[in-house]
């Protein structure tokens, strides 16, 4: 079955580059430029990983995990891509239900590709 | 003669005396009888006691008298009350005491022998008359007494009245506790009470011949010279100064001055407070009222900045999105690129890419770096610290780091005790710490060198050293490079990326568990960090 990926993430530059690799993976892609759409869009494609950015406008990454309830979406895995390093941060999107943080200036094209294999497996 | 005499021995019974003179009166042929004696300090001839006292005119009786004195014996007429006996014969006896018949025809042969008979009238007349005068003055002397007395007792009360008085202003005068000074207009002292010698510290004679300047602050000698205008001009007014006391020392005064009349000349009077005291309270209070200003300000400004930090602490979130998103894009795309994910590649394209890849990696370890500075130096930045085996976290860098050592050639060797003990640290940082000593130990050091890595156990702290045989560090460097952003001019530093940062966050990460790093080192033979953490 083909697996789909949610990407909300508010740089499209950035939404591109993913959807261009990870289709190319033979991944379904969606996406959301803001945590509001992104929660209309988890609710339409139940996406098996969400890669879920943190500073977006309209509701940013936190509002988006505190207004889902992750245990919904069983089979949904959440990771946090986003360039903000900070522990504490980390800590509670952890508590929120992320499955990861992922520092995503530290990952090529090719490191996410393996990281989406890898959760998505 | 017989009959006469009887009479006369009855008439120094007074009750008888008007009765038995008309019958000595008519003895002798007249009709009344008034003796007559001299009052020696008014000099003029008074009735005795018991014969009428009221004659009708005074002059002529007292004339009447005189010529009796002189004649001894004489004639004449007298007023008389009895109209019908006012023929007079007047018998003198010296010139203390006249005998006056009146009326009727005395016969000169019983006239004679009244005359025998006179001296003894006188000297009884005579008598009483001064026992009068002595009863008299006997009482006026007891009145005179008594008022005296009275007065002597007045005056001996008001004297104690007085005395009391005084002695109350006199002590007002000696235990006050304000100053008092009367001066005259010359700026000599008068008078001075002990509160005000004692509180110069002067005593009585020393302070007693003082002039204005020995006591009076040189900054208000030209007050004194207005007060002595204005209270010649009749005011009352309270001025502040300074005054000198005799060790020296200044002592700060009120003092109310007014003019007054003083032994009948104008002198002036002050009355000197210290309220050096007082004073004192002043300043203390106006120094609580700055301190709590101050405080109020401190407030202020540690509120503002933790403002500023606030804020700090939201730039450093917002900017580590804002200036790792385009890095981050040019690395995917770059990325991308090089995986041939768009055609293959040229070797010059590739090398070209890598190029420009290896440098966007540049800036984005750059802008973590920074990011990590500030988040250390932010007040945000809390220690999560477990108790933890350090010799793995040693050894955990160290393997961490072989590619690194390999390509150097370089060996590392770790000492470490047997048993394994945990020491309270935050993993993720102490593990930062290792890793910038280790890395630079490598960075530092020659190919083909050793490094060494050490660990004590020290009872009250762990002791970690790493060691290496390269470059070292000048003396003067020695403090310097753990500055932020210091990178010191070596032979290899030349060859040695980095942004100066790592000793720093070495500094402050290990001053945050509350322990230390040294660094021994000399120029040329190696570098030795010791770090010592509290168990």
């Amino acid at each position: 079955m083909t697996k789909s990926i949610l990407i909300v993430e508010d740089e499209i530059m950035l939404q591109d580059v993913y959807k261009l690799v990870l289709s190319a993976q033979g991944y379904k892609i969606h996406t959301a430029n803001n945590g509001a759409e992104g929660i209309q869009q988890l609710k339409a494609t139940r996406p098996d990983m969400v890669l879920l950015d943190l500073f977006m406008p309209v509701m940013d990454g936190k509002e988006f995990l505190r207004n889902v309830d992750t245990s919904d979406y069983p089979d949904t895995k959440f990771v946090v891509y986003t360039n903000l390093s900070d522990t504490d941060t980390e800590t509670e999107m952890l508590e929120l239900g992320a499955h990861k943080f992922v520092l995503k200036s530290s990952m090529t094209p090719k490191d996410l590709v393996a990281l989406v294999k890898v959760i998505t497996m | 003669m017989k009959n006469l005499l009887a009479l006369l021995g009855q008439i120094a019974d007074k009750s008888q005396r008007p009765k038995v003179t008309r019958q000595i009166a008519q003895e002798l042929g007249a009709e009344h009888l008034v003796i007559f004696i001299k009052d020696v300090e008014i000099d003029v001839f008074l009735p005795a006691e018991g014969f009428p006292q009221t004659l009708q005119d005074f002059h002529t009786w007292q004339n009447f008298l005189v010529s009796s004195i002189k004649k001894k014996i004489h004639h004449g007429t007298l007023p008389f009350p009895d109209q019908a006996a006012n023929h007079a014969v007047g018998i003198a006896y010296k010139d203390e005491c006249v005998l006056v018949l009146l009326g009727g025809k005395p016969r000169e042969q019983k006239l004679e022998s009244l005359r025998e008979l006179l001296p003894l009238l006188a000297s009884l007349f005579k008598h009483e008359r001064h026992m009068m005068h002595s009863e008299a003055q006997l009482k006026l002397t007891d009145i005179s007494l008594a008022t005296t007395q009275e007065m002597a007792h007045k005056l001996d009360t008001t004297r104690r009245e007085l005395h009391t008085i005084v002695t109350q202003y006199r002590s007002i005068f000696e235990s006050t506790s304000d100053a008092i000074m009367i001066l005259n207009y010359d700026g000599h002292l008068v008078e001075i009470n002990p509160a005000c010698y004692r509180m110069h510290g002067y005593t009585y004679k020393e302070m007693i011949r003082l002039r204005v300047r020995d006591y009076i602050h040189p900054d208000d000698h030209h007050k004194f010279m207005e007060i002595i205008k204005k209270t010649k001009a009749g005011k009352v007014f309270t001025i502040s100064g300074t005054h000198v006391k005799k060790d020296g020392t200044y002592i700060s005064v009120e003092v109310v001055c007014s003019g007054f009349t003083y032994k009948g000349q104008p002198h002036l009077l002050a009355v000197v407070r210290d309220v050096s005291q007082r004073r004192r309270a002043e300043e203390a209070l106006r120094r609580e009222f700055e301190t709590e200003q101050r405080m109020e300000l401190l407030m202020e400004q540690r509120n503002a900045l933790r403002k500023v930090n606030k804020t700090k602490d939201e730039f450093i979130a917002l900017a580590s999105h804002q200036l790792r998103t385009p890095a981050t894009v040019v690395k995917q795309y770059i990325a991308l690129i090089m995986s041939e994910f768009a055609g293959p590649l040229t070797h010059d394209q590739m090398q070209f890419l890598q190029i420009a890849y290896d440098s966007n990696e540049r800036e984005l370890s750059i802008i973590s770096d920074l990011l990590k500075t500030a988040r250390i130096d932010s007040s945000r930045y809390i220690l999560n610290k477990v108790p933890r085996d350090i010799v793995s976290i040693l050894e955990e860098s160290v393997g961490d780091l072989n590619s690194m050592y390999e390509s150097s050639k370089q060996t590392v060797v770790v000492q470490a005790p047997q048993e394994s003990i945990d020491v309270p640290v935050d993993p993720i940082e102490i593990k930062l710490v290792f890793m910038n000593l280790l890395e630079n130990a490598s960075k530092y050091s020659y190919p083909g060198t050793e490094i060494n890595v050490a660990f004590y156990n020290r009872g009250s702290y762990a002791e970690i050293v790493i060691a290496d045989t390269g470059v070292g560090v000048d003396r003067e460097d020695q403090q310097r490079i753990f500055d932020k952003f210091t990178r010191v001019d070596n032979e290899l530093s030349d060859t040695v990326s980095g942004t100066g940062l790592g000793l720093y966050w070495v500094k402050r990460i290990v001053e945050e568990h509350k322990g230390s790093v040294r660094l021994t080192s000399k120029l040329g033979r190696g570098s030795k960090f010791t770090v010592r953490l509290p168990l």
